[in-house]
């Protein structure tokens, strides 16, 4: 639940999701569930010729298991904590 | 390629039921049929021959409402599908290794364009409720070997494997922790009160609880 946590604390905040089949989507962290599935606002599609119908969307629903990556803004996350918490939560899910 | 095919009306875990809904697969049209939101997928079944097909929600990779007048002439509900089959079961197109190894996967986008532009807030609630009822099985995270989330990282900021270090800095890392705990605990209260007073369900997945609302219990909702 660490991660979950984590985004929840990035709510409000810009992020790019990139997806499994290569779409990458900037927008605004609308909300996030256990499941990591992401709600974003606002988004911008970075290669909008690929996908066209992206462009008239405004806020999407992104299933958690499809994304590969998501780039966080790096003012806003401090690296050391966060690091240090997945240490403990590996930790702790060893024991 | 998406099969279009006689199709039994669902009658089962209808969530939501809209009539004179157009489909369109791959900007292809599809008519005006019925849509089901089901717990257990997303049918469309066209009024007059019939035909339809369904949409399993561990295919979708994400929905969203497109209300763009310049894109499309009329609002619709928009659905990404991983892949070029709509359902699980659809594996008469197997996805050959060659385009595997591509990284290019195929996608297939759908739109479901109501009567009523009204309805698309529903849809889509509809959808993403349901969509929760089917999390995909590697999402739970508790279930991952812990040593495969360290694999591909490089080794910490030290010259010590990560294991060392940890336990050098066990005590800082114990306090750290808790800071981080105390402050996600605060970001999560801050996050709950803000959007406690619309109380509007829509803006929290999953009812903007923690707790696990949605999961369903082991076999209530298998497909059939």
């Amino acid at each position: 639940m660490l991660f979950y946590s984590f985004f929840k604390s990035l709510i409000g905040k810009e992020v790019v999701v990139e997806l499994k089949n290569d779409l990458a989507i900037c927008g605004t962290l609308h909300s996030v569930d256990q499941y990591l599935n992401l709600k974003l606002t606002e988004i911008n599609v970075t290669d909008p010729d690929k996908y066209p119908h992206m462009l008239s969307v405004k806020n999407c629903f992104i299933r958690g298991s499809v994304i590969r990556y998501v780039q966080l803004p790096g003012d806003e996350v401090d690296t050391q904590l966060l690091q240090d918490a997945t240490r403990k939560e590996s930790m702790h899910s060893k024991q | 390629m998406v099969l279009i095919r006689p199709f039994p009306v669902p009658t089962e875990g209808i969530k939501l039921q809209l009539a004179g809904v157009e489909a369109f697969v791959d900007n292809e049209v599809h008519g005006k049929g019925n849509l089901f939101v089901t717990e257990a997928n997303i049918a469309w079944v066209r009024s007059d021959s019939g035909d339809g097909f369904k949409i399993a929600y561990k295919k979708m990779t994400l929905h969203a409402i497109s209300r763009d007048p310049g894109v499309h002439s009329k609002a619709c509900l928009y659905i990404m599908i991983n892949g070029n089959t709509l359902d699980e079961d659809d594996n008469f197109e197997v996805e050959s290794p060659a385009e595997v190894e591509d990284g290019e996967e195929e996608m297939t986008e759908i739109r479901f364009v109501p009567e009523d532009e009204s309805a698309l807030d529903e849809m889509y609630k509809a959808v993403q409720d349901c969509s929760l009822l089917h999390p995909d099985p590697s999402s739970d995270l508790s279930n991952e070997d812990p040593d495969e989330m360290f694999e591909g990282f490089p080794a910490g900021n030290g010259d010590g494997n990560p294991q060392d270090e940890i336990a050098e800095e066990d005590e800082d890392f114990d306090e750290d922790a808790e800071r981080l705990e105390q402050f996600m605990r605060m970001q999560l209260h801050f996050g709950n009160s803000r959007n406690g007073g619309s109380d509007n369900e829509d803006d929290n997945i999953g009812g903007g609880s923690p707790s696990l609302s949605f999961v369903p219990q082991p076999g209530q909702f298998d497909d059939i």
